[in-house]
């Protein structure tokens, strides 16, 4: 068994990727939707967005609809496999693995 | 890094509430197009019903063709989209459910209408929607509170015009009951 991910164990993060995992694969969410569903601030998002697209769990998307700029962030492959990863390690300690 | 059981504990109980908050949205993103299509057909019949009295069959025969139509579209539709999400930890609404649901309560009406007998158009027409209003109410005890309070204030809005509203009862109805689904409606596709 792995050991915890560092990354996605941090309170907002683990929030944050839960969020992303809930979704089905190709789904993404807005970063206005996603800020309000987490209650976090834009500040805080910033950071957090940033920390897991270096790790490449999370794809961001820009682009524009109409002349209104819009951010989409959805969990990738890779990122589902860690998160999925960590859940079962936070499981097996649980039950005392 | 080490993680203690409590932490563990600690940790997957947020991702279950998360997950249950991500269910919640999904189910009513999926409900809100329901809403809304019933919401225009209950103001366009009552419209016609208060406007055009002798159109008042046709009107409820058609928009009910409509809003029947139409549900059973957008369930079959929600049923292909909604197959679990790799790695969810609950199970999302399903199509079939919805549809199951819709035919539950298109064959409640003509049964309950049987047994209570002849009644008033607005008698008629003040119960069928209270039973939607209610059906809103019981749904909304397990989807969320949002519903919840949708069938709240439709009920709120029927009983009211029933009781108070003089000759433009059907008005109030289009109105106050068909836009309260209609906002409704749009309040949970929002959300």
């Amino acid at each position: 068994m792995d050991g915890p991910d560092e990354l996605i164990h941090q309170s907002t993060r683990l929030k944050l990727t839960a969020t992303l995992n809930a979704l089905h694969v190709g789904e993404s969410l807005e970063f206005a939707r996603l800020k309000a569903i987490l209650g976090a601030t834009d500040g805080n998002m910033t950071t957090h967005l940033t920390a897991l697209e270096k790790a490449g769990y999370i794809d961001i998307v820009k682009d524009f609809v109409g002349k209104k700029p819009r951010t989409r962030v959805a969990l990738s492959r890779k990122g589902r496999r860690a998160f999925q990863q960590h859940v079962a390690y936070l499981k097996a300690t649980i039950e005392g693995g | 890094m080490d993680v203690s059981k409590n932490e563990a504990a600690d940790a997957l109980t947020v991702i279950l509430r998360v997950d249950d908050q991500m269910l919640t949205l999904r189910r009513y993103a999926h409900l809100a197009p329901f809403l809304i299509v019933w919401g225009l057909v209950w103001t366009g019949a009552n419209s016609v019903t208060d406007l055009l009295p002798a159109w008042t069959g046709r009107a409820w025969l058609i928009g009910s063709a409509i809003g029947l139509l139409a549900s059973v579209l957008w369930g079959i539709r929600i049923g292909r989209r909604s197959a679990r999400p790799i790695g969810a930890v609950r199970q999302g609404p399903r199509g079939r459910s919805l549809v199951m649901m819709g035919l539950v309560i298109a064959g409640y009406f003509p049964a309950m209408y049987a047994v209570l007998g002849p009644l008033s158009a607005r008698q008629a027409n003040a119960f069928g929607s209270l039973a939607w209003a209610f059906g809103y109410m019981v749904a909304g005890a397990w989807v969320g509170w949002r519903l919840f309070g949708i069938g709240v204030i439709s009920a709120a809005a029927i009983v009211f015009g029933y009781l108070f509203i003089g000759p433009h009862y059907y008005l109030w109805m289009a109105v106050c009951g068909g836009g309260a689904l209609i906002a409704g409606g749009l309040w949970l596709r929002g959300v």
